[in-house]
């Protein structure tokens, strides 16, 4: 190495910045396609006639997510309609139906399941009352929390029309549906949606032209809940019944 | 109330006539200024003051800012009143159920039977539960047999609530209570167990 020359040198130099590139080309290259939030708008598709109230799904939830027991990020309730009182009906919902239900004999009431989760709302209260900006709707369509910027105030808590946040036991912080934010980043679908045997749900990619949700969105009767709190929410519910608040 | 006269703004007293003790400021730096005051109205003096102000100002903007710098994280309104790194923070969490398709990257043979049949649409672990660390190292452990008797009646058994086109039985008259997976093959719905007997009529 002593008696380098000029010439051999350069020749080396010149070898080590190639190959330096290329390195960092491929190092670059490990991530074929980054995630990036302008290209997709997030939101779930449930099908009421496809739910068989099985509960697969809020255990998932729960496995996925180390949810504490007695919280729910999602569950099931179980409506009963007796006769034509649709504004009075009867809502049950055993441990958020993660262990199923007990089987509803055969009577004159109208009985039905409906899953329940975050609404992924465009224009979500929750996020409008945080003092702090811990929760916000990300670029991509879903509404997160700050686990280490939240004060653990409960004014989102307290916001959400639904009823799907609540304050982790244990970190005392607002918890809630995340969408499986860290699944739906990197291709895979949502805990639920993926334990979900009928496929009753469905994590739906607004953006994408070819997802399904349009053709779901177009060809069926839709609602979401509450409507006329224009909180803007994106999930999506075929065939719900009036009854289902 | 009666009315402000000319006599008020003079400081005279309307009622008694004569010149209050109290007068207007114009009126009471004529009367230091007539009696000798000892440090004069500069120009010089005012601006001290002025300085004054403009310097505690400017010690509290700064003082505002460090302060500002520090408690705000790193990251914060860059894309809404929110901390940038939240969205990292979110993505970070682990995986729990690795997805069907790395199941079946392995499992082929369970994986083409179940997709052949009327439970080809259900994913691995809806039955087998989160498998992403056998996934990740399959000598860590084998996953552990679902009890058939309680999965299969969690979706099949008799339930109002169920939507009538969903196939249901109420497994006591159905079976007696024998397991179902004696009868049933679960990765093959229908009657492949007891084929020679009664697959012609399904």
């Amino acid at each position: 190495m002593k008696d380098l020359s000029r010439r051999q040198l350069f020749e080396k130099a010149g070898r080590f910045l190639i190959l330096s590139n290329a390195a960092a080309a491929a190092l670059n290259s490990a991530e074929p396609n980054p995630y990036s939030t302008a290209d997709h708008w997030w939101g779930m598709t449930i099908d009421i006639d496809q739910c068989i109230g099985c509960g697969n799904c809020a255990a998932a939830c729960q496995a996925e997510n180390k949810v504490p027991e007695e919280f729910h990020r999602t569950w099931i309730e179980r409506y009963q309609v007796q006769g034509d009182d649709y504004q009075h009906p009867q809502v049950e919902s055993p441990h958020g139906g993660r262990e199923g239900f007990t089987p509803l004999p055969e009577s004159a009431a109208k009985s039905f399941y409906v899953p329940k989760l975050c609404n992924h709302c465009a224009t979500s209260p929750c996020v409008q009352v945080c003092p702090v900006g811990a929760t916000f709707e990300s670029p991509d369509g879903v509404v997160l929390v700050d686990e280490s910027y939240c004060v653990g105030c409960r004014y989102c808590v307290q916001a959400c029309p639904y009823g799907t946040r609540f304050i982790h036991p244990e970190k005392q912080v607002a918890d809630k549906c995340t969408l499986c934010y860290h699944r739906i980043t990197q291709g895979l679908t949502t805990a639920c949606a993926e334990a979900c045997p009928t496929g009753a749900r469905k994590l739906a990619d607004l953006k994408d032209p070819k997802d399904p949700v349009h053709e779901f969105l177009r060809t069926n009767t839709i609602q979401v809940l509450k409507p006329q709190m224009a909180t803007g929410s994106k999930v999506y519910y075929k065939n719900l019944d009036g009854a289902v608040r | 109330m009666f009315p402000v006269t000319s006599e008020h703004r003079r400081g005279n007293n309307p009622l008694t006539g004569q010149a209050s003790n109290e007068c207007d400021p114009a009126c009471a730096k004529q009367a230091r200024g007539d009696k000798g005051g000892s440090v004069p109205d500069s120009p010089l003096r005012n601006g001290a003051h002025l300085i004054l102000l403009l310097a505690a100002l400017l010690a509290g903007i700064a003082i505002f800012l460090v302060v500002r710098q520090a408690v705000i994280p790193e990251g914060f309104g860059l894309y809404g009143h929110y901390r940038a790194g939240a969205l990292k923070d979110n993505r970070m969490k682990p995986v729990s159920f690795a997805g069907r398709e790395v199941c079946a990257g392995c499992h082929f043979d369970p994986d083409e039977a179940l997709r052949a049949g009327k439970h080809g649409k259900i994913s691995c672990e809806t039955c087998h539960g989160p498998q992403s660390a056998h996934a990740a190292d399959p000598a860590s452990g084998v996953p552990a047999k679902p009890n058939a008797q309680g999965l299969c009646r969690r979706c099949h058994e008799s339930d109002a609530a169920k939507p009538a086109h969903f196939p249901q039985v109420a497994s006591v008259s159905h079976s007696g209570g024998a397991a179902c997976n004696s009868c049933h093959e679960p990765h093959k719905p229908g009657f492949a167990k007891i084929a020679g007997e009664r697959s012609g009529k399904k």
